[in-house]
């Protein structure tokens, strides 16, 4: 709901930092063709204004990534920065040549905690990253939990992994993860010439979602379990999806929260609303909300009419089912990226579990309340 | 959860972020009227790239600096962890180099030790 986020005042409280876009692998799922280098990515000195500025318009939390973060010289000076500056900061690395020294300059550099990203057991991960990939991140979070660093883990949902979850979850916990990310793999970047062998289709949401709120809920031992921003929404399961464990005021999804209290900023200054949205390096800049190097953090997060895609949200611009759904004002239209990446509609996400749970008649799934007329009757 | 229970919580949480700002918004307007009074030049000032803070600062429209209401944790982001380091933390060796070369890709530059994304 878009007017909780308002009065609660808009405020780049969380984000997601690419430092380079240089990476040592080539996945299949990359959203953002990482490998080579931005033009022109930022400077140190650069980087540190930009978490000063960060952490002056009242950033708590922020991960640093990439490309792979590691691949940046000084990844760790910058995230030194931000913990001094009060900002509670990890980072995200595929664990590739993650080494005690790495291990070291996380230590020093204060981080929260280190995030690894392990797409499912050996043979999916394997395949998607690298042959070798899955030894040497799980050997890298072996390192890093017997230096004492917590660490999480960042899956990507697809065909390939999507029947290994429950077997990952307890090899993670045998690790020592103390959390663990699932994110539905979307088709923007690489995945998008994967539609047909690895994306998820949105009829899988039926099982999908009950497994992941079944695994959440399953709180005997770690790690907890945590659905991102594009699994959901709403129906039976949607409080065991969002509550977290120590309870919340708000347990459920309230919508994106891009441009309203979480940022992206991209390693050559460019800022969006969320790092995952649409890169103008590749042609698409209407979530571009300006770049560090021509204006302030504070003048572009402040600009009349910045971030509209959310902060200006009308029913109105509602498509699809999420025009006639009765969560339509809170949950308009999910995951701005995932609706954007499928339809190219922001406001249009098949993505959803009540949407598919209505069309597919398992109102069995949706909990006390039933569809509306309105609902029943709309054809895609 | 019903809707009815969803709506009945954002209705409340809604009012709570009222409750607040009527406590938050009235002080800090009185003190903008102050500032004002002793004030008369309000264009927007820069310094070394960075806003004044009259530009820097939230705007009352969007709420000010209430404090968050409290709901589930954002994108990429763990919770908090609470984890003590393994009993017999012992750090080995890494049984890799320390550079591997890309899969499938053609050469891309790698970084120099230090500083070498300094523009």
């Amino acid at each position: 709901m878009i007017e909780l986020l308002r009065r609660q005042g808009f405020r780049p409280r969380f984000g997601v930092w690419e430092l380079t876009l240089a990476c040592n692998l080539r996945c299949l799922h990359c959203g953002s063709h990482a490998g080579e280098r931005r033009d022109g990515e930022l400077s140190h000195d650069e980087c540190l204004s930009i978490a000063d500025q960060l952490a002056a318009l009242g950033c708590q939390r922020m991960t640093l990534g990439g490309g792979e973060p590691t691949m940046h010289p000084r990844w760790d000076a910058i995230g030194r920065r931000l913990t001094d500056r009060g900002v509670r900061v990890n980072l995200i690395s595929n664990g590739w040549r993650w080494t005690d020294e790495h291990v070291r300059r996380a230590q020093d550099a204060g981080l929260n905690n280190v995030s690894f990203s392990l797409d499912g057991l050996e043979p999916a991960h394997d395949t998607i990253r690298r042959e070798g990939s899955f030894a040497r991140v799980v050997g890298a979070i072996e390192r890093s939990r017997r230096a004492g660093i917590p660490v999480s883990v960042v899956t990507h949902i697809n065909r390939l992994n999507y029947l290994d979850l429950p077997e990952l979850r307890a090899f993670l916990g045998e690790l020592g993860v103390f959390a663990w990310q699932l994110q539905l793999g979307i088709p923007s970047g690489e995945m998008g010439q994967h539609r047909d062998d690895l994306i998820v289709a949105p009829r899988d949401l039926l099982w999908l979602v009950p497994l992941i709120a079944g695994l959440r809920l399953d709180r005997s031992a770690p790690p907890e379990v945590c659905p991102s921003d594009n699994v959901g929404y709403f129906g039976r399961c949607e409080k065991a999806l969002r509550d977290p464990p120590e309870g919340s005021r708000i347990p459920f999804w309230i919508g994106c929260r891009a441009g309203c209290e979480v940022i992206g900023i991209e390693s050559n200054g460019n800022v969006k609303g969320c790092l995952s949205l649409p890169s103008a390096r590749h042609g698409q800049d209407r979530f571009l909300e300006g770049n560090l190097r021509e204006r302030p953090l504070a003048a572009i997060w402040g600009r009349e009419g910045a971030f509209a895609f959310n902060r200006d949200f009308r029913e109105e611009l509602l498509g699809g089912f999420c025009a006639v759904c009765r969560y339509r004002d809170i949950c308009r239209g999910g995951c701005a990226w995932t609706a954007y990446s499928h339809t190219r509609d922001r406001f249009d996400n098949p993505y959803c579990f009540y949407r598919q749970a209505v069309t597919h008649h398992r109102l069995d799934l949706l909990g006390e309340d039933q569809p509306s007329e309105g609902e029943l009757a709309w054809r895609g | 959860m019903t809707e009815k229970q969803i709506r009945d919580m954002l209705h409340d949480a809604l009012a709570e972020l009222d409750r607040r700002a009527r406590k938050v918004i009235l002080p800090s307007m009185l003190g903008v009227g102050l500032a004002l009074s002793g004030c008369g030049d309000r264009a927007v000032t820069w310094s070394d790239g960075q806003a004044a803070a009259s530009e820097a600062g939230a705007r009352l429209d969007q709420g000010a600096t209430l404090p968050d209401i409290g709901y589930p944790v954002p994108p990429y982001m763990a919770p908090e962890p609470d984890m003590a380091p393994e009993p017999d933390a012992q750090i080995t060796p890494p049984p890799q180099t320390d550079y591997a070369a890309p899969m499938y890709a053609a050469p891309m530059p790698v970084p120099e030790p230090d500083g070498a994304s300094d523009q």
